[in-house]
């Protein structure tokens, strides 16, 4: 195992932005897979995720390589915010793969397009929920011009053992063709996934319970692969909900907000018009707003009590509406 | 006798929300200070109970809600006026403070507020409106995510002896486990903090509250929340105000001195327990966490305790830049248990 910088800049206050890919190379001959983690700064448990996976991955026990770069955008991790670089016009890493100005994002999404992606088999970038909130599903894209590429993406979706996969048009609407999944998608041909699985803020247990999900989840995309031999872990869920519409439901108005259930479960079935929360005033404490369930479905997206601006991440309620959705089963 | 806050009278055996405009900010929004005045149906004193001077420290404001909804204005003997948000600017921001270019921009270092920066002006509104009217002053803090506070401390360098004595009487009588004590006009926070400025110019009794977190499980906030409200309960039945029983734990640590164990590079904080427990006791050299680098993993430092104690702040895991809450240990030297 070895953990190599990879430079990119340097910024105005002298620091040397590099970033940090660790390399386990397994026992023999096999694929190469990538984990990235924190495009985001303000979803760190990632980094959690990644020293577990470095620390617990035993090299002899695998075949091929495996790729962890578990900060993506340290200047982001540096202020626990979502973006690079406010002032610029491209300040989400993860909309600027492909671009070509020298914005902090844009040269880290280059190092990581030209140092990293061209030694890579297959992807998993992984996002979490960050503080108050967690979310739990995983995706691939449906829209990559090789429909190997989505074929081997849905097969690891599928492997990862999630009961919640989302069928995204990543490359051509959301996260886009400046991701990194669509990127790698479209222009490389690299087969991927996402995992948006974790709660941040919830205490030490149950967010532990997640990232045993992830770390399982890793594992079985690993057999899929044929990296790893190992029986695969038992399904988490009898069923698996393949969806390909998710609807979030934010405030529109800034103030605390405060769910129905605390802890609520990722996962847990509502239906159309369930109050999932409510908005108040933290100056006057009166209501400003009530959350619902827009349709029957199942939640990927919740939030624990803590302050909101508009539009803040509150709900999400992936919809099992069988036109735009179907049930596998296990 | 009539009770006029911010130009508006509160009738008695009612709760009234005042709102006291302070400025027009750069983005054209009014920027004002909500009040809730729970005016009792008979005579007696005035607390008054600020939340939210730093913005990241936001479960004040469920705190508060919850106070507010507790006390019924007809089983009151005076009036207790609450400001859930002090700090609107910097709540709604999520940071500890408020316009970081001006030279006053910690809200609780700048009282009564004498030039026009946000901060400063909040200040003033609020002293001129409410604590105008205070007999007693509560200043309630609390960890931002990632970390828990547990303690309630007071003053005792204020120039005036009686000041002095009625501030002890007041934090001894809030009943939480661990009662800090200190030098907050010479030391810290400073005479320009709310405490300092309450007790050496307003010269009323101020006690800062700092119980509970944020980012822990669903339960042990609840509690810290629980034991936020007796101590109000408390303060309250202390000062006439409410004839409810006190509600007092067996005993209380009693301490004049916390060793803050904080990071001294950035990375991921791990605990050695997780979750740990306020007040648990601890031994000089004992391991209490340890910093990683996001990017190899390696240990940056070890935090160990540098002291026999009692832990009065802990973090859960989370990522810290350097200076970040970590730790804050009660030396065992500077301790004394006592009865409520």
């Amino acid at each position: 195992m070895s953990a190599q910088q990879l430079p990119v800049t340097t910024d105005l206050d002298g620091s040397e932005i590099a970033l940090t890919l660790h390399t386990l190379v397994g026992s023999g001959p096999g694929p190469r897979l990538l984990l990235t983690g924190v495009q985001h700064g303000d979803e760190w448990l990632a980094i959690e995720l990644m020293r577990r996976v470095v620390a617990d991955l035993e090299p002899r026990s695998f075949r091929g390589t495996l790729l962890v770069l578990p900060v993506c955008s340290p200047i982001a991790l540096r202020d626990i915010v979502r973006i690079t670089q406010p002032a610029s016009d491209g300040p989400d890493l993860n909309r600027v793969y492909g671009g070509a100005h020298h914005w902090l994002p844009e040269q880290i999404a280059r190092t990581i397009a030209t140092q990293v992606l061209p030694n890579v088999d297959a992807l998993i970038d992984f996002h979490f929920g960050i503080w108050g909130t967690g979310i739990g599903f995983v995706g691939y894209g449906i829209d990559f011009p090789d429909a190997h590429v989505v074929e081997r993406g849905r097969q690891m979706a599928l492997a990862f053992g999630h009961p919640l996969v989302h069928r995204g048009r990543m490359a051509s609407h959301f996260p886009g063709p400046g991701s990194l999944v669509g990127y790698a998608g479209a222009q490389l041909g690299i087969p991927n996934m996402v995992a948006e699985i974790g709660v941040a803020g919830f205490g030490r247990a149950e967010e532990d319970r997640w990232l045993d999900v992830n770390l399982h989840g890793i594992r079985n995309v690993m057999r899929q692969l044929g990296m790893l031999d190992d029986a695969q872990l038992p399904p988490s869920t009898a069923r698996t909900l393949l969806f390909d519409v998710n609807h979030r439901v934010e405030p529109t108005r800034g103030g605390l907000l405060l769910p129905v259930r605390e802890p609520d479960e990722l996962g847990r079935a509502v239906q159309r018009g369930d109050l999932l929360a409510r908005v108040v005033s933290p100056y006057t404490f009166a209501e400003l707003e009530r959350l619902e369930a827009p349709t029957d479905g199942l939640l990927t997206l919740i939030a624990r009590s803590y302050p909101v601006r508009p539009g803040d991440w509150a709900f999400g309620v992936a919809d099992t509406n069988p036109a735009t959705s179907e049930w596998l089963t296990t | 006798m009539d009770v006029i806050v911010g130009g508006q009278r509160l009738e008695p055996g009612t709760k009234t929300i005042v709102r006291l405009p302070v400025t027009t900010d750069l983005d054209g929004s009014a920027i004002s200070v909500r009040v809730h005045a729970l005016r009792g149906t008979r005579s007696g004193r005035t607390l008054v109970i600020v939340g939210g001077q730093h913005g990241d420290e936001w479960k004040n404001v469920d705190l508060l809600r919850q106070a507010v909804e507790m006390l019924d204005p007809a089983r009151l003997s005076g009036t207790v006026l609450v400001v859930p948000v002090a700090n609107p600017i910097a709540f709604g921001t999520g940071q500890r403070i408020v316009q970081p270019a001006s030279d006053g921009p910690d809200l609780n270092r700048v009282w009564p507020g004498t030039h026009t920066w946000l901060a400063e002006s909040l200040a003033r509104v609020i002293d001129r409106d409410v604590l105008v009217h205070a007999d007693a002053v509560l200043d309630c803090h609390l960890g931002p995510w990632g970390s828990a506070f547990g303690a309630v401390f007071y003053g005792e360098d204020y120039p005036d002896p009686s000041v002095n004595a009625a501030t002890a009487a007041l934090g001894r009588a809030m009943g939480y486990q661990a009662l800090g004590h200190g030098k907050v006009v010479q030391v810290f926070p400073g005479e320009r903090s709310l405490m300092g400025y309450a007790g050496v110019v307003r010269r009323v009794p101020a006690v800062g509250v700092e119980i509970g977190g944020l980012g822990f499980d669903t339960q042990l906030e609840a509690e810290w929340t629980a034991d936020g409200l007796r101590c109000i309960r408390n303060a309250l039945r202390h000062l006439d105000i409410l004839d409810t029983p006190f509600e007092y734990p067996e005993r209380i640590l009693r301490y004049g001195r916390t060793v803050r164990v904080n990071p001294s590079v950035g990375g991921l904080l791990i605990p050695e327990r997780d979750p740990d427990q306020l007040l648990r006791e601890v031994h000089a050299g004992e391991v209490l966490g340890r910093v990683v680098s996001p990017y190899t993993f390696e240990d940056l430092e070890v935090l160990e305790s540098p002291c026999d104690g009692y832990v009065m702040y802990l973090p859960r895991r989370y990522p810290v830049r350097p200076g970040q809450w970590a730790f804050g240990i009660i030396d065992a030297a500077s301790t004394e248990w006592i009865a409520p």
